[in-house]
Protein backbone atom coordinates (compact mmCIF):
# COMPACT_ATOMS: atom_id res chain seq x y z
CA UNK A 1 0.00 0.00 0.00
CA UNK A 2 1.30 3.42 -0.91
CA UNK A 3 2.20 5.06 1.95
CA UNK A 4 1.12 8.62 2.89
CA UNK A 5 3.41 11.54 4.08
CA UNK A 6 2.93 15.49 5.18
CA UNK A 7 5.27 17.54 4.74
CA UNK A 8 5.05 20.70 6.25
CA UNK A 9 7.60 23.65 5.43
CA UNK A 10 6.67 27.24 4.61
CA UNK A 11 9.55 27.37 2.66
CA UNK A 12 8.31 26.78 -1.11
CA UNK A 13 11.76 25.56 -2.55
CA UNK A 14 12.62 23.35 -0.04
CA UNK A 15 9.07 21.77 -0.05
CA UNK A 16 9.44 21.71 -4.10
CA UNK A 17 12.07 19.56 -3.41
CA UNK A 18 11.19 17.10 -0.72
CA UNK A 19 7.90 16.64 -2.74
CA UNK A 20 10.22 15.96 -6.01
CA UNK A 21 12.05 12.85 -4.05
CA UNK A 22 8.78 11.21 -2.21
CA UNK A 23 6.70 11.29 -5.00
CA UNK A 24 9.68 9.67 -6.73
CA UNK A 25 10.51 7.07 -4.10
CA UNK A 26 6.72 6.40 -5.10
CA UNK A 27 4.82 8.21 -1.58
CA UNK A 28 1.43 9.90 -1.36
CA UNK A 29 2.92 13.40 -0.52
CA UNK A 30 0.17 15.87 0.92
CA UNK A 31 1.70 19.73 1.97
CA UNK A 32 0.73 22.38 4.80
CA UNK A 33 2.48 25.65 4.35
CA UNK A 34 1.86 26.12 7.96
CA UNK A 35 1.49 24.78 11.58
CA UNK A 36 -2.38 24.77 11.49
CA UNK A 37 -2.93 23.73 8.24
CA UNK A 38 -0.30 20.45 9.43
CA UNK A 39 -2.68 19.85 12.37
CA UNK A 40 -5.84 19.97 9.83
CA UNK A 41 -4.23 17.54 7.56
CA UNK A 42 -3.20 15.23 9.90
CA UNK A 43 -6.77 14.91 11.05
CA UNK A 44 -8.24 14.48 7.38
CA UNK A 45 -5.38 12.03 5.93
CA UNK A 46 -3.99 10.15 9.05
CA UNK A 47 -0.55 10.12 7.18
CA UNK A 48 2.29 7.83 8.18
CA UNK A 49 4.88 9.96 8.01
CA UNK A 50 5.09 14.10 9.07
CA UNK A 51 7.86 15.89 7.74
CA UNK A 52 7.91 18.52 9.97
CA UNK A 53 10.26 22.04 10.24
CA UNK A 54 10.15 23.87 13.31
CA UNK A 55 9.87 27.47 12.67
CA UNK A 56 6.57 27.89 10.81
CA UNK A 57 4.08 30.31 11.03
CA UNK A 58 0.69 29.99 12.59
CA UNK A 59 2.28 26.34 15.11
CA UNK A 60 5.50 25.50 15.61
CA UNK A 61 6.76 22.06 15.04
CA UNK A 62 7.77 21.52 18.41
CA UNK A 63 2.85 22.59 18.91
CA UNK A 64 2.04 19.92 16.63
CA UNK A 65 4.41 17.49 17.48
CA UNK A 66 2.66 17.82 20.32
CA UNK A 67 -0.68 17.46 19.55
CA UNK A 68 0.35 14.82 17.64
CA UNK A 69 1.43 12.89 20.60
CA UNK A 70 -1.30 13.77 22.78
CA UNK A 71 -3.73 11.44 20.31
CA UNK A 72 -3.55 7.93 20.82
CA UNK A 73 -4.75 7.04 17.50
CA UNK A 74 -1.65 8.72 16.25
CA UNK A 75 0.26 7.06 18.07
CA UNK A 76 1.62 5.19 14.68
CA UNK A 77 2.72 8.04 13.01
CA UNK A 78 6.49 8.86 12.90
CA UNK A 79 7.66 12.17 12.49
CA UNK A 80 10.64 13.74 11.51
CA UNK A 81 11.56 17.04 12.46
CA UNK A 82 13.64 19.00 9.77
CA UNK A 83 15.33 21.97 11.22
CA UNK A 84 17.61 24.91 10.43
CA UNK A 85 17.93 25.26 14.01
CA UNK A 86 20.46 22.48 14.85
CA UNK A 87 21.67 23.59 18.46
CA UNK A 88 21.85 20.45 20.51
CA UNK A 89 19.11 21.95 22.85
CA UNK A 90 16.59 22.45 19.84
CA UNK A 91 17.01 18.74 19.35
CA UNK A 92 17.09 17.12 22.52
CA UNK A 93 13.28 19.41 22.57
CA UNK A 94 12.51 18.23 19.47
CA UNK A 95 13.02 14.60 20.59
CA UNK A 96 11.32 14.88 23.67
CA UNK A 97 8.03 16.16 22.68
CA UNK A 98 7.90 12.81 20.37
CA UNK A 99 10.12 13.23 16.95
CA UNK A 100 11.20 10.18 15.76
CA UNK A 101 14.18 11.84 14.13
CA UNK A 102 15.55 15.61 14.24
CA UNK A 103 17.80 16.40 10.66
CA UNK A 104 19.26 19.29 10.59
CA UNK A 105 18.93 21.65 7.71
CA UNK A 106 21.11 21.65 5.17
CA UNK A 107 20.69 17.84 4.81
CA UNK A 108 22.40 15.10 2.45
CA UNK A 109 19.09 14.13 0.09
CA UNK A 110 20.12 10.21 0.32
CA UNK A 111 20.37 10.40 3.95
CA UNK A 112 16.92 11.89 4.07
CA UNK A 113 15.00 9.46 2.11
CA UNK A 114 17.01 6.32 3.78
CA UNK A 115 15.54 7.67 7.31
CA UNK A 116 12.04 7.59 5.84
CA UNK A 117 12.40 4.60 4.43
CA UNK A 118 13.87 2.90 7.66
CA UNK A 119 10.79 4.68 9.79
CA UNK A 120 7.94 3.21 7.14
CA UNK A 121 10.04 0.07 6.38
CA UNK A 122 11.85 -1.62 9.44
CA UNK A 123 14.15 -3.92 8.42
CA UNK A 124 12.54 -7.11 8.96
CA UNK A 125 15.71 -9.43 10.42
CA UNK A 126 13.53 -10.17 12.98
CA UNK A 127 11.25 -11.88 11.95
CA UNK A 128 11.47 -15.78 11.94
CA UNK A 129 13.19 -17.26 9.27
CA UNK B 1 41.82 56.90 76.86
CA UNK B 2 37.77 57.39 77.38
CA UNK B 3 37.77 53.72 79.35
CA UNK B 4 41.23 55.51 81.87
CA UNK B 5 39.04 59.06 82.08
CA UNK B 6 35.88 57.04 83.70
CA UNK B 7 38.17 55.54 86.62
CA UNK B 8 39.74 59.41 87.43
CA UNK B 9 37.68 61.39 89.37
CA UNK B 10 38.80 64.52 88.20
CA UNK B 11 39.53 65.99 84.60
CA UNK B 12 41.97 68.37 83.59
CA UNK B 13 40.71 71.24 80.96
CA UNK B 14 43.38 69.79 78.74
CA UNK B 15 42.10 66.27 78.71
CA UNK B 16 38.58 67.08 78.30
CA UNK B 17 40.10 68.86 75.15
CA UNK B 18 41.89 65.77 74.07
CA UNK B 19 38.86 63.85 74.84
CA UNK B 20 36.68 65.73 72.44
CA UNK B 21 39.68 66.11 70.05
CA UNK B 22 39.11 62.36 70.03
CA UNK B 23 36.07 61.94 69.77
CA UNK B 24 35.40 64.58 66.97
CA UNK B 25 38.12 62.62 65.28
CA UNK B 26 36.21 59.34 65.78
CA UNK B 27 33.11 61.68 64.51
CA UNK B 28 34.90 62.40 60.87
CA UNK B 29 36.18 59.04 60.73
CA UNK B 30 32.62 57.38 61.00
CA UNK B 31 31.75 60.36 58.44
CA UNK B 32 34.50 58.89 55.92
CA UNK B 33 33.58 55.75 56.58
CA UNK B 34 30.26 55.93 55.54
CA UNK B 35 30.93 58.42 52.86
CA UNK B 36 33.04 55.49 51.37
CA UNK B 37 30.27 52.83 52.09
CA UNK B 38 27.94 54.54 49.94
CA UNK B 39 30.38 55.29 47.48
CA UNK B 40 31.30 51.51 47.28
CA UNK B 41 27.54 50.37 47.27
CA UNK B 42 26.76 53.13 44.45
CA UNK B 43 29.76 51.48 42.67
CA UNK B 44 28.23 47.79 43.27
CA UNK B 45 25.19 48.81 42.04
CA UNK B 46 26.67 50.51 38.86
CA UNK B 47 28.36 47.12 38.32
CA UNK B 48 25.48 44.77 38.65
CA UNK B 49 23.71 47.38 36.14
CA UNK B 50 26.68 47.16 33.64
CA UNK B 51 26.60 43.51 34.50
CA UNK B 52 22.92 42.86 32.94
CA UNK B 53 23.51 45.44 30.28
CA UNK B 54 26.20 43.03 29.27
CA UNK B 55 24.14 39.77 29.99
CA UNK B 56 21.43 40.93 27.73
CA UNK B 57 24.00 42.09 25.11
CA UNK B 58 25.06 38.87 24.87
CA UNK B 59 21.54 37.44 24.30
CA UNK B 60 21.17 39.79 21.97
CA UNK B 61 24.25 38.52 19.73
CA UNK B 62 23.23 35.01 20.79
CA UNK B 63 19.72 35.90 19.06
CA UNK B 64 21.17 37.57 16.21
CA UNK B 65 23.63 34.59 15.60
CA UNK B 66 21.09 32.00 15.92
CA UNK B 67 18.63 33.77 13.47
CA UNK B 68 21.56 34.56 11.01
CA UNK B 69 22.45 30.63 10.52
CA UNK B 70 18.71 29.91 10.54
CA UNK B 71 18.53 32.17 7.54
CA UNK B 72 21.96 31.07 6.12
CA UNK B 73 20.94 27.59 6.16
CA UNK B 74 17.62 27.73 4.84
CA UNK B 75 18.75 28.66 1.22
CA UNK B 76 21.21 26.17 1.61
CA UNK B 77 19.00 23.75 2.22
CA UNK B 78 17.20 23.43 -1.16
CA UNK B 79 20.48 24.52 -3.21
CA UNK B 80 21.69 21.24 -1.81
CA UNK B 81 18.86 19.12 -2.73
CA UNK B 82 18.13 20.25 -6.06
CA UNK B 83 21.66 19.81 -6.63
CA UNK B 84 22.09 16.48 -4.98
CA UNK B 85 18.70 15.40 -7.42
CA UNK B 86 20.26 16.59 -10.62
CA UNK B 87 23.67 15.35 -9.97
CA UNK B 88 21.96 11.60 -8.79
CA UNK B 89 19.34 11.55 -11.60
CA UNK B 90 20.29 11.99 -14.54
CA UNK B 91 16.96 11.26 -16.34
CA UNK B 92 15.30 14.67 -14.67
CA UNK B 93 13.26 15.54 -17.64
CA UNK B 94 14.85 19.11 -19.81
CA UNK B 95 11.86 21.50 -18.25
CA UNK B 96 12.22 20.19 -14.48
CA UNK B 97 15.51 20.27 -15.00
CA UNK B 98 15.15 24.07 -15.81
CA UNK B 99 13.02 25.03 -13.19
CA UNK B 100 15.75 23.41 -10.83
CA UNK B 101 18.35 24.97 -11.80
CA UNK B 102 15.94 28.13 -11.58
CA UNK B 103 15.63 27.28 -7.81
CA UNK B 104 19.46 26.94 -6.91
CA UNK B 105 20.00 30.01 -8.84
CA UNK B 106 17.35 31.89 -7.06
CA UNK B 107 18.32 30.74 -3.25
CA UNK B 108 21.66 31.24 -4.35
CA UNK B 109 21.18 34.60 -4.95
CA UNK B 110 19.29 34.99 -1.74
CA UNK B 111 22.41 33.89 0.11
CA UNK B 112 24.59 35.86 -1.20
CA UNK B 113 22.10 39.11 -0.49
CA UNK B 114 22.26 38.11 2.83
CA UNK B 115 25.93 37.60 3.32
CA UNK B 116 26.08 40.77 2.01
CA UNK B 117 23.41 42.92 4.09
CA UNK B 118 24.86 41.13 7.37
CA UNK B 119 28.37 42.34 6.82
CA UNK B 120 26.44 45.83 5.61
CA UNK B 121 25.10 45.61 8.89
CA UNK B 122 28.21 44.33 10.78
CA UNK B 123 29.89 46.97 9.12
CA UNK B 124 28.02 49.87 10.40
CA UNK B 125 27.05 48.91 13.58
CA UNK B 126 31.05 48.48 14.61
CA UNK B 127 31.18 51.90 12.98
CA UNK B 128 33.58 50.54 10.21
CA UNK B 129 31.66 51.37 7.59
CA UNK B 130 33.15 54.04 5.09
CA UNK B 131 31.00 57.00 4.50
CA UNK B 132 31.83 59.41 1.91
CA UNK B 133 29.64 62.28 1.98
CA UNK B 134 28.88 64.60 -0.68
CA UNK B 135 26.45 66.98 -1.88
CA UNK B 136 23.54 64.72 -3.46
CA UNK B 137 20.32 65.81 -5.58
CA UNK B 138 18.17 63.44 -4.04
CA UNK B 139 15.75 64.25 -7.16
CA UNK B 140 18.38 62.34 -9.34
CA UNK B 141 18.75 59.66 -6.62
CA UNK B 142 14.91 59.11 -7.56
CA UNK B 143 14.75 59.34 -10.97
CA UNK B 144 18.38 57.08 -11.28
CA UNK B 145 16.59 54.58 -9.18
CA UNK B 146 13.18 54.57 -10.08
CA UNK B 147 14.68 54.27 -13.81
CA UNK B 148 16.79 51.40 -12.24
CA UNK B 149 13.18 49.48 -11.12
CA UNK B 150 11.60 50.26 -14.62
CA UNK B 151 11.67 46.85 -15.67
CA UNK B 152 10.61 45.15 -12.11
CA UNK B 153 7.74 47.36 -12.24
CA UNK B 154 6.72 46.84 -15.84
CA UNK B 155 6.94 42.90 -15.06
CA UNK B 156 4.52 43.55 -12.11
CA UNK B 157 2.20 45.27 -13.79
CA UNK B 158 2.46 48.26 -11.54
CA UNK B 159 2.25 52.03 -12.17
CA UNK B 160 4.86 54.19 -10.86
CA UNK B 161 4.51 57.76 -10.37
CA UNK B 162 7.19 60.28 -9.43
CA UNK B 163 6.66 63.54 -8.30
CA UNK B 164 9.33 66.00 -8.14
CA UNK B 165 9.77 69.78 -7.32
CA UNK B 166 11.77 71.75 -9.70
CA UNK B 167 14.35 72.28 -7.26
CA UNK B 168 15.10 71.07 -4.04
CA UNK B 169 18.69 72.04 -1.98
CA UNK B 170 21.16 69.75 -2.21
CA UNK B 171 21.74 67.37 1.25
CA UNK B 172 25.25 65.89 2.71
CA UNK B 173 25.27 62.43 2.05
CA UNK B 174 26.13 59.46 0.94
CA UNK B 175 25.38 58.64 -2.97
CA UNK B 176 26.02 55.45 -2.42
CA UNK B 177 23.83 55.00 0.61
CA UNK B 178 21.11 56.89 -0.51
CA UNK B 179 20.66 55.12 -3.47
CA UNK B 180 20.43 51.96 -1.40
CA UNK B 181 17.55 53.24 0.71
CA UNK B 182 15.71 54.04 -2.07
CA UNK B 183 16.35 50.71 -3.97
CA UNK B 184 15.40 49.19 -0.94
CA UNK B 185 11.84 51.07 0.06
CA UNK B 186 11.06 50.59 -3.80
CA UNK B 187 11.70 47.36 -3.85
CA UNK B 188 9.39 46.61 -1.03
CA UNK B 189 6.52 48.80 -2.45
CA UNK B 190 6.56 46.09 -5.26
CA UNK B 191 6.78 43.64 -2.84
CA UNK B 192 3.61 44.59 -0.70
CA UNK B 193 1.73 45.05 -4.66
CA UNK B 194 2.82 42.25 -6.16
CA UNK B 195 -0.66 40.69 -8.08
CA UNK B 196 -2.75 43.94 -7.30
CA UNK B 197 -3.00 46.25 -9.69
CA UNK B 198 -0.09 48.14 -7.77
CA UNK B 199 0.71 51.69 -7.83
CA UNK B 200 3.64 53.60 -6.19
CA UNK B 201 3.91 57.07 -5.74
CA UNK B 202 7.27 58.70 -4.55
CA UNK B 203 7.35 62.49 -3.68
CA UNK B 204 9.85 64.77 -3.22
CA UNK B 205 9.59 67.75 -0.95
CA UNK B 206 11.56 70.33 1.19
CA UNK B 207 10.35 72.28 4.52
CA UNK B 208 12.01 74.09 7.26
CA UNK B 209 15.37 72.82 6.63
CA UNK B 210 14.91 69.14 5.55
CA UNK B 211 14.04 66.88 2.65
CA UNK B 212 11.17 64.66 2.89
CA UNK B 213 11.10 61.60 0.65
CA UNK B 214 7.51 59.56 0.60
CA UNK B 215 7.14 56.23 -1.29
CA UNK B 216 3.53 55.08 -1.16
CA UNK B 217 2.28 51.75 -2.44
CA UNK B 218 -1.82 50.44 -2.72
CA UNK B 219 -0.54 46.72 -1.62
CA UNK B 220 -1.06 44.83 1.37
CA UNK B 221 -0.44 47.51 4.38
CA UNK B 222 0.90 46.94 7.86
CA UNK B 223 -0.95 46.64 11.43
CA UNK B 224 0.11 49.04 13.12
CA UNK B 225 1.64 46.42 15.61
CA UNK B 226 4.42 46.00 13.04
CA UNK B 227 5.09 49.79 12.26
CA UNK B 228 7.99 49.74 14.39
CA UNK B 229 9.02 45.89 14.38
CA UNK B 230 9.53 46.02 10.77
CA UNK B 231 12.61 47.79 11.47
CA UNK B 232 14.04 45.79 13.69
CA UNK B 233 16.52 43.08 12.23
CA UNK B 234 14.82 40.30 10.94
CA UNK B 235 11.89 41.49 11.46
CA UNK B 236 9.69 40.26 8.12
CA UNK B 237 5.96 40.83 7.68
CA UNK B 238 3.73 39.18 4.53
CA UNK B 239 1.05 36.81 4.02
CA UNK B 240 1.71 34.30 6.68
CA UNK B 241 -0.54 32.23 5.35
CA UNK B 242 0.14 31.54 1.96
CA UNK B 243 3.78 33.00 1.18
CA UNK B 244 6.91 34.19 2.95
CA UNK B 245 8.48 37.64 1.79
CA UNK B 246 11.45 37.02 0.00
CA UNK B 247 14.70 39.32 1.33
CA UNK B 248 16.51 39.03 4.20
CA UNK B 249 14.83 41.03 6.85
CA UNK B 250 17.57 43.44 7.37
CA UNK B 251 16.90 45.73 4.74
CA UNK B 252 14.32 48.63 6.13
CA UNK B 253 16.80 48.05 9.51
CA UNK B 254 19.87 49.21 7.28
CA UNK B 255 18.03 51.81 5.77
CA UNK B 256 17.03 53.29 8.83
CA UNK B 257 20.10 53.51 10.61
CA UNK B 258 21.76 55.14 7.03
CA UNK B 259 19.63 58.01 7.28
CA UNK B 260 19.60 58.33 11.02
CA UNK B 261 23.96 58.40 10.73
CA UNK B 262 22.91 62.00 8.15
CA UNK B 263 20.30 63.47 11.23
CA UNK B 264 17.25 62.24 9.40
CA UNK B 265 14.41 60.10 10.51
CA UNK B 266 12.33 57.32 9.32
CA UNK B 267 8.90 55.79 10.05
CA UNK B 268 6.13 54.42 8.21
CA UNK B 269 2.20 54.79 8.42
CA UNK B 270 -0.18 52.27 7.22
CA UNK B 271 -2.88 49.57 8.00
CA UNK B 272 -3.73 46.45 7.24
CA UNK B 273 -5.69 46.62 3.73
CA UNK B 274 -5.00 50.02 2.69
CA UNK B 275 -1.33 50.82 1.31
CA UNK B 276 1.73 51.95 3.03
CA UNK B 277 3.76 55.38 3.56
CA UNK B 278 7.48 54.93 4.28
CA UNK B 279 8.77 58.13 4.88
CA UNK B 280 12.43 59.98 5.33
CA UNK B 281 13.71 63.45 5.73
CA UNK B 282 17.34 64.19 5.30
CA UNK B 283 18.75 67.86 6.78
CA UNK B 284 19.28 70.24 4.19
CA UNK B 285 21.68 72.04 6.72
CA UNK B 286 19.97 75.65 5.22
CA UNK B 287 16.89 76.99 6.91
CA UNK B 288 14.44 78.02 4.25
Amino acid sequence: MTKKILVADDEPSIVAAVEYLLQRDGYEVHIARNGQEALDLVESQVPDLVLLDVMMPLKSGYEVCTRIRERAEWNHIKVIMLSAKGRDAEVIRGLSLGADVYITKPFSTRDLMMRIKGLLDPPTASRAP
Amino acid sequence: MVGWVVKEEAVSIEEVREILDEASQVVVYSHRLQQKSRELEAATAELRQANERLTELDRLKDDFVSTVTHELRTPLTSIRAFTEILLEDPEVEAEQRRKFLGIITKEAERLTRLINQVLDLSKIESGKADWVATQVDMKEVISDTVAAMEQLFKEKNIEVEARLPERVSSVTVDLDRMIQVMLNLLSNAVKFCDGLNGRVEIALSERDGSLRVDVCDNGRGIGAENHEAIFSKFHQVGNTLTDKPHGSGLGLHISRQIVEHFGGRMWVESSLGSGARFSFTLPTGSQT
